[in-house]
């Protein structure tokens, strides 16, 4: 059975669409029943998953909505509107299922406000029976310089049965000057390029492309100020303290410039380069102390489903004493950030990265970055081939721990010059590694986070009840991690013989600079 | 997507006696199953189109019984003013369905409307019928197509008389009898020859326990042009037949 149709229809003045009004009146008996005022906040997550997801999430004065693109709905419930919506704070809604493997742990963050008004018509046949309902929407958003913009809608919606009728209304409604709006230019676009954001403007990922004849010294100097730029877009959250992800990005920004400077040290000036590395360190020092206690205040869920249910409640001590320390640490950190020392940082950093009479600039660093960056690639992909083969069942974890951070740079490194090299062999050789970083990272965690529980439980003293439980959920805890342990250290061999078997080797990057190994 | 679909359940509101309510109950079952989430269908049965008059609703230009029997319904079905409840309206050609069903016969277990009716269970949960009042092929053949037959009672004793031959003629077209659900309709509590009636019959296993009260609310749906619950107000009316409809669902095991 065919479904009555809707149509909605786009009008540029808001006196078109009470033109129509008047016309459907020489049709129908018109009758307004309703009228609505609300105002719809949009949010999606600091770096677009919704939209990247291709949906929409809306708040309106006491309920949530999930929708696709042009605002079709997916989902909806009830909720008390928020500055900002983790998925875990409606966990009881339907949405939640939606939202969770989308948002993962970011934090909805408002993007702008419409407000919207909306009046609600029926068209009725001479016997008042309902034939056609029509709405009247109207969309105001004040844009960020001041601007407002306006947007006039006009839905139709056909009564089953009453074709005819629903033709007439949506053919005087075109007359009227109403147009099918453009796939690209729904309300959420138009409100979104006043609001002065643009989809898809932030991104965790390392994404410049660097042209391969760029000399030396411009490559780094536009590296640097990508990740400075990346660092800056993240303060502010990482300030309010709006969701983990903000400091885990400026983080991984701080790495990679720590890795930029090493990588890059042998054609750097000294100088700068020892003062910025010895800066960069200190900011990473800094934002870390946050970040591990965030790691496993993330994970309180995880570890909680990883020891029976018994032992699990006696945890509680032990996640309260981290948030507590949290705070502690995150106001050092917002000291840090809104220090001088920072400020500094940042200027002495631009001035290294712009100013023409940078050392960047000089002759030395004149040089085609390509031939420098193939010859790194290949001294690096080497020793780290030469450290994974060399690690056997007896080695030492330290080995291991040594081959994951440079792995890590490596995995830096191809990623500021991906631009270099085939985006196929690139991403098939990046897929390769990750799955044995992977590997190295598990092993990395679980050894880190078995020693801090070891140091907890080795800082109880008392017999009170609550300590005997956090004890003995502590230990079953250090248990489960140990073993996983083991057997994440017993895949590294197979997972690090797949990785290097000969038919990738000659597939990755360096066979194209140099041919074969 | 829904994973499961209960199946389409009919039930025609039927008596051979005229103006005990049938289109009243029709209507406003209709009505109150919709309101409570179930996507309904009213077939109007009957060529008078009572219940299509309640409903504001005209037959489209191209309507007929032809249409109907050959299979078209589904096209000329309209939305009714309230979500969830759709009609397909009756027809002036339809005083004549009994013929043309005469020409097709019933079949072992089944009738032609079975075929008819089978589409329309991708669509709805349930199809009120509201049925012409007289003892015809097609009443044989809605009898047979229905999984539950309402039947309006007046309490009087003409009304016994007839609905015990609905079951015997029930018995001899080979139907279920715990399909025929009947009811208490214009009931007025003063008149003692309606106290004694449902005193002696409330407790037989065909009558459900809702009854139906006379109401002025109910006679002026003629007036308002609307189902009983379809008001601003509160209905003491559309209690009765929301307690009424409840039953029925409780017995046809929903
Ligand atoms: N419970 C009631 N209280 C008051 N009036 C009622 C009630 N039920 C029905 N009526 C009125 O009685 C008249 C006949 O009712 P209705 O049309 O529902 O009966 P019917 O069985 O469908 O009739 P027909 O056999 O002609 O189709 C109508 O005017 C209706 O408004
Ligand atoms: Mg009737």
């Amino acid at each position: 059975m065919r479904k009555p149709r809707s149509t909605a229809l786009i009008f540029g003045e808001a006196n078109q669409s009470s033109a129509l009004i008047e016309r459907l009146g020489e049709h129908f008996i018109v009758e307004q029943f309703d009228e609505t005022n609300t105002i719809r906040r949009y949010f999606d997550t600091f770096d677009w998953r919704l939209y990247r997801a291709k949906r929409l999430f809306y708040a309106g004065a006491d309920t949530i909505s999930l929708c696709t693109l042009n605002e079709s709905p997916v989902g909806r419930a009830a909720a008390a509107p928020a500055e900002s919506y983790f998925w875990w704070d409606i966990a009881d809604s339907p949405l939640a299922e939606w939202l969770a493997p989308i948002i993962g742990v970011r934090a909805l963050i408002p993007l702008f406000s419409a407000q919207l008004s909306t009046a609600c018509y029926r068209l009725l046949n001479k016997d008042q029976k309902i034939v056609v309902r029509v709405e009247v929407e109207t969309t105001v958003v004040d844009g960020v310089d001041g601007d407002q913009l306006h947007m006039h809608g006009v839905s139709f919606e056909e009564v089953r049965g009453y074709d005819e009728q629903y033709d007439t209304a949506t053919s005087i409604g075109a007359a009227c000057g109403g147009q099918a709006p453009a796939q690209k230019a729904s309300r959420f676009i138009n409100g979104l390029s006043v609001s002065g954001r643009t989809p898809l403007d932030y991104t965790s990922k390392f994404a410049i492309a660097l042209p391969p004849e760029i000399p030396i010294g411009r490559a780094v100097s536009a590296i640097f100020l990508d990740l400075a730029g990346t660092m800056k877009r993240n303060h502010d959250g990482v300030m309010n303290d709006v969701d983990s992800e903000f400091l885990h990005d400026f983080r991984v920004a701080v790495r990679r410039a720590r890795s930029l400077l090493s990588l890059f040290r042998k054609v750097l000036p000294e100088a700068e380069c020892d003062w910025f590395q010895q800066e960069f360190k200190w900011l990473g020092s800094v934002t870390g102390p946050v970040r591990d206690i965030d790691v496993y205040l993330l994970a309180r869920q995880h570890y909680s489903t990883m020891i029976p249910a018994s032992l699990s409640g006696g945890l509680a001590p032990f996640f309260d004493e981290l948030a507590g320390h949290r705070k502690a640490h995150l106001s050092a950190l917002r000291g840090a950030l809104a220090s001088q020392r920072y400020q500094r940082l940042h200027e002495r950093l631009h001035e290294f990265c712009t100013h023409e009479e940078s050392p960047l600039f000089t002759e030395m660093r004149a040089g085609r970055c390509k031939k420098l960056v193939d010859e790194l690639i290949l001294k690096r992909f080497k020793r780290f081939v030469r450290d994974g083969g060399a690690i056997t069942d007896d080695s030492v974890d330290e080995v291991l721990h040594r081959l994951r951070i440079n792995g890590k740079k490596f995995r830096y490194l191809l990623e500021f010059f991906s631009s270099f090299y085939a985006p196929e062999d690139m991403s098939r050789f990046v897929r390769h590694m990750k799955k044995l970083q992977d590997n190295l990272g598990d092993f990395n965690d679980l050894s880190v986070q078995q020693d801090m529980l070891l140091g907890k439980l080795d800082e109880l003293s008392g017999r009170g009840k609550r300590t005997m439980k956090l004890a003995a959920a502590l230990g079953g805890l250090i248990a489960v991690l140990a073993d996983r342990h083991r057997v994440v250290r017993g895949e590294f061999n197979a997972t690090y013989a797949a990785f290097a078997t000969e038919q990738n080797i000659p597939k990755h990057p360096i066979a194209q600079v140099h041919g074969h190994r | 997507m829904q994973l499961y679909h209960k199946p389409m359940i009919i039930c025609a509101v039927y008596s051979s006696k005229g103006g005990v309510g049938k289109t009243a109950a029709a209507v406003n079952l209709a009505y109150v199953a919709a309101h409570g989430g179930q996507k309904v269908l009213l077939c109007d049965m009957d060529s008078q189109g009572s219940a299509s008059y309640y409903y504001r609703i005209k037959p489209k230009k191209r309507f007929n019984r032809a249409r109907l029997l050959a299979g078209e319904a589904e096209s000329y079905i309209r939305g009714t003013d309230y979500p969830g409840l759709d009609l397909l309206p009756a027809h002036f050609s339809f005083r004549k369905l009994d013929v043309a069903l005469n020409d097709r016969g019933i079949k072992t277990g089944g009738s032609a409307l079975v075929e008819l009716f089978a589409p329309l269970a991708r669509e709805y949960d349930v199809l009120l019928l509201d049925c012409p009042p007289n003892l015809t092929v097609l009443s044989e053949h809605i009898i047979v197509a229905a999984d539950f037959i309402i039947v309006p009672v007046v309490p009087t004793t003409l009304s016994i008389l007839a609905l015990d031959q609905l079951l015997k003629l029930m018995r001899k077209l080979g139907c279920r009898r715990d399909k025929l659900l009947a009811f208490f309709s214009m009931v007025e509590k003063r008149k003692s020859m309606h106290a004694d009636i449902m005193r002696k019959y409330s407790d037989h296993p065909i009558f459900l326990s809702s009854a139906i009260l006379y109401l002025a609310e109910i006679e002026k749906m003629g007036i308002t042009r609307r189902p009983v619950g379809a008001g601003t107000g509160r209905s003491l009316a559309a209690s009765y037949y929301q307690a009424l409809w409840q039953e029925i669902e409780l017995r046809s095991g929903s």
